[in-house]
């Protein structure tokens, strides 16, 4: 298969390798001055390690569904371009709908013999997709940041509620489309739910559990997980 | 505490943007250099209604996004998600995570930092384990499809939504109850889409945060 070997060749791993290199850098400088910043305002650096450990923690198990898109794209779009395109903008159902929209542009259907200008096809998709999402950002986050701070007026009690309040919107919006029309996702949700409650309750009162709490998460997710294996 | 550093504020913007657009580019030029180099660029005359119905479909929910997340990890972080995505499943949860550890309040300049290293390291972290998902693609491939774990692999978010929202729920249950009915009520008995509903689930959080809070705001302002 012709668009096989192009889509494995040393050109794509270049120029896949120079973006991805590109956001390791703009990663590295946000966190190195997100750092600096940081205890700037007193936060300590026992804090920060503490936050650095908990997040690769909490980051581990969600990122292993997406290991499983990476091994359905591998065979179909070879290695470059899935690995690229799920490191970065990435979420494993949009990429795989872009490249099937793509593909099927040209007339043709992704998981065949497709020609070379079809996976020039994915590819565009692909990444119109991601860089849609991200150009919009850049034009819109700095007006409606601007906004907030403006109604906040340096208000940390309304700073506060304003936080607190979007959270607790995203938050219940984001548990209602998950757990929807599937029984199973609901007790899951509701186990892992039941657990972080009593977790927090606990961490108030006692320091060990305090000490547990910063991986509570993780542990409230392993939790879950198990349940939904033993409901099969 | 000075929420006001405004010298840290306009960085974030500037670099986010800049870093942005650059990437924005280099992302571009994956296919315009392939395309060239393999001579196989596709008619994009004829594939622009699919290519327009893409960065469509990306509309709502990036604006619904840009409104609801910087209150709540803010703007740099935000720029950081859109470039590394999984806004919601993974960099939510890690800076959630984090604010709670560091015991900031959400919304401050300590709240951005702490979210902005939060949100780095959980990216960092899924490209290296993207990486080994490729070194390791052989052995690795059997386990996640491995039939008594596969249904766990496939609950992972809904069992990460249940942990945020109880590790978030304690002491805040005043500011759930409005935009957890709200929630349910479109998505259950509306065609409404998800990116819609959350902005009025938190505009009703909002709402009611400010009337519960009213006295304690005029007592703060005399």
């Amino acid at each position: 298969m012709e668009y096989l070997k192009i889509a494995n060749s040393s050109t794509m791993w270049v120029l896949c390798a120079l973006v991805l290199f590109a956001v390791i850098i703009q990663t590295i400088i946000f966190i190195k001055r997100g750092w600096t910043e940081a205890l700037k305002l007193g936060v300590s650096n026992k804090t920060l390690r503490k936050t650095v450990t908990a997040s690769i923690t909490l980051s581990i198990l969600p990122s292993l569904p997406i290991l499983l898109v990476l091994f359905v794209m591998l065979p179909i779009l070879g290695i470059p371009l899935p690995w690229l395109r799920l490191s970065i903008i990435g979420s494993a159902s949009t990429e795989l709908l872009e490249a099937t929209m793509g593909i099927e542009a040209l007339g043709e259907t992704l998981g065949g013999n497709i020609s070379k200008e079809a996976f020039a096809a994915a590819m565009w998709a692909m990444t119109i997709g991601g860089v849609s999402a991200t150009l919009l950002t850049v034009i819109i986050l700095k007006p409606i940041s601007k906004v907030y701070e403006k109604f906040s007026k340096g208000s940390l009690l309304l700073l506060s509620i304003i936080g607190v309040c979007s959270m607790a919107g995203v938050i219940s919006s984001l548990c209602t489309t998950y757990v929807q029309g599937s029984v199973k996702s609901l007790i899951v949700c509701f186990t892992s739910c039941s657990i972080a409650v009593i977790l927090a309750i606990l961490a108030n009162k006692n320091d060990i559990f305090k000490k547990i709490s910063d991986y509570s998460l993780t542990i409230c997710l392993v939790f879950g997980m198990v349940i939904a294996i033993l409901l099969g | 505490m000075n929420n006001k550093n405004l010298d840290f504020n306009n960085w974030v913007h500037n670099f986010g943007i800049l870093s942005s657009l650059i990437l924005i580019i280099l992302m571009l030029a994956v296919p315009i250099v392939a395309c060239t180099v393999f001579d196989m660029w596709p008619n994009l005359v004829g594939m622009i209604p699919t290519l327009i119905a893409i960065a469509m479909m990306f509309v709502p929910f990036c604006i619904g996004e840009c409104i609801a997340y910087p209150p709540i990890i803010g703007p740099g972080s935000v720029y950081m998600a859109y470039i590394t995505g999984n806004t919601s499943t993974l960099k939510l949860p890690c800076a959630l995570n984090a604010l709670s550890i560091a015991e900031v309040e959400k919304g401050t300049d300590e709240a951005n930092a702490v979210s902005l290293i939060a949100v780095g390291v959980s990216s960092l972290t899924v490209i290296i384990i993207i990486i080994l998902g490729i070194i390791l693609s052989i052995p690795l491939y059997p386990v996640l499809n491995n039939p008594i774990l596969a249904p766990g692999f496939g609950q992972v978010v809904p069992a990460l939504m249940g942990a945020l929202l109880g590790s978030t729920i304690v002491g805040n249950v005043k500011y759930y109850v409005a935009p957890l009915i709200v929630a349910i009520w479109f998505e259950y008995f509306t065609s409404v889409g998800f990116e819609f509903y959350m902005l009025i689930s938190i505009a009703v959080s909002m709402f009611v945060g400010y009337y519960l809070n009213k006295k304690k705001m005029y007592i703060n302002e005399e």
